[in-house]
């Protein structure tokens, strides 16, 4: 290390004011720096909130989405339901209609028989 | 601006050995209280103003780069603590180190910036005094011929104080290209003050 007695070199002194300048400039950096980060946490706050909301309301879409999907499943059942019970009402007829015309080939069959037997007792014998 | 050297006087090694601020103040400093804040300008502006001027040559640009490492080192003091490694001093001549490498890229300093001070010597000065006056105008001369690099390590080290560690630290280079730069440094600077120094000054 240079002694003092050896070396010789200009050293620039810093002016009366260099500290108060600096600290000035230091509490005006300081301030700065504080509503910056203010304003960050008011942004950030900010987007949580729009996500919290955001998050809320895609929650009671998706609600109402299941229960609309819920409603439709119901009216489908019903729907089946109906079908299934004008189905059987459509088949009983079906049956009951088969059973009358049952009953009437049946009846025409019997009257057919009798008329036929009545015929063969008035033809003369030979 | 007027930019005042401390004219003629005998350079001090520069004040890095002198008891750091401590911690209280530091912490002061951190919630921006203003007098810690001037305690901390003024214990260390010694050791900035006499690096700034060493290294890039005395100038209003000297009290720039000084403000700068000042508001730098306020911005950054929630992550020095007293208790690591590294002195306060040591810490600020690192932002600062930084700050001359950045001012010389972005050329905010003098191209001669150890231009002749003061002229020719009055013939009425004593002759001890104009054998000082020769002395600091060679060395300034000298110091001003030294690539950069190499006259950051010398100031750092013959001026400051540093170790090869703290000098590493600072330059942000290993131990070893320190322990090269300071002896390429002092090299240079042989072969520039020998001829003369033999010549009888």
């Amino acid at each position: 290390m240079l002694k003092p007695s050896h070396a010789l070199c200009p050293v620039q002194q810093a002016s009366a004011d260099f500290a108060d300048r600096v600290v000035e400039a230091a509490l005006r950096d300081l301030e700065i720096t504080r509503r910056w980060s203010k304003v960050m946490h008011r942004v950030s706050v900010g987007i949580a909130a729009v996500w919290f909301s955001a998050l809320i309301g895609v929650g009671r879409d998706m609600r109402a989405l299941a229960q609309e999907s819920e409603s439709r499943e119901q009216d489908a059942m019903n729907l089946l339901e109906q079908r299934r019970t004008s189905g059987r009402a459509l088949l009983a007829q079906v049956e009951e209609t088969r059973q009358r015309v049952e009953a009437v080939l049946e009846r025409l069959r019997d009257e057919d028989g009798s008329r036929r037997g009545a015929r063969s007792s008035r033809m003369p014998s030979h | 601006m007027t930019v005042s050297l401390v004219a003629g006087a005998v350079c001090a090694v520069e004040p890095i050995a002198r008891a750091e601020l401590e911690a209280e103040t530091l912490e002061a400093c951190r919630a921006g209280d203003p007098k810690a804040l001037r305690r901390f300008v003024v214990r260390y502006q010694p050791v900035v103003f006499a690096y700034f001027s060493r290294t890039l040559g005395p100038g209003p640009h000297v009290e720039d780069l000084a403000q700068e490492v000042f508001l730098k080192a306020f911005r950054a003091l929630g992550r020095f603590s007293p208790e690591g490694p590294a002195r306060a001093s040591t810490w600020l001549l690192t932002i600062a180190t930084r700050v001359a490498i950045d001012a010389r890229k972005r050329r905010r300093v003098p191209l001669d910036p150890f231009p002749d001070d003061g002229g020719p010597i009055d013939p009425q000065t004593p002759e001890t005094e104009r054998r000082r006056l020769e002395i600091r105008h060679r060395l300034g001369r000298a110091l001003a011929e030294l690539a950069p690099e190499l006259r950051d390590a010398y100031v750092l080290a013959e001026f400051h104080g540093m170790t090869m560690l703290e000098m590493s630290e600072v330059l942000g280079i290993g131990l070893n290209a320190a322990k090269a730069r300071l002896w390429r440094a002092r090299e240079r600077l042989r072969a520039l003050l020998v001829p003369w120094w033999e010549a009888g000054c």
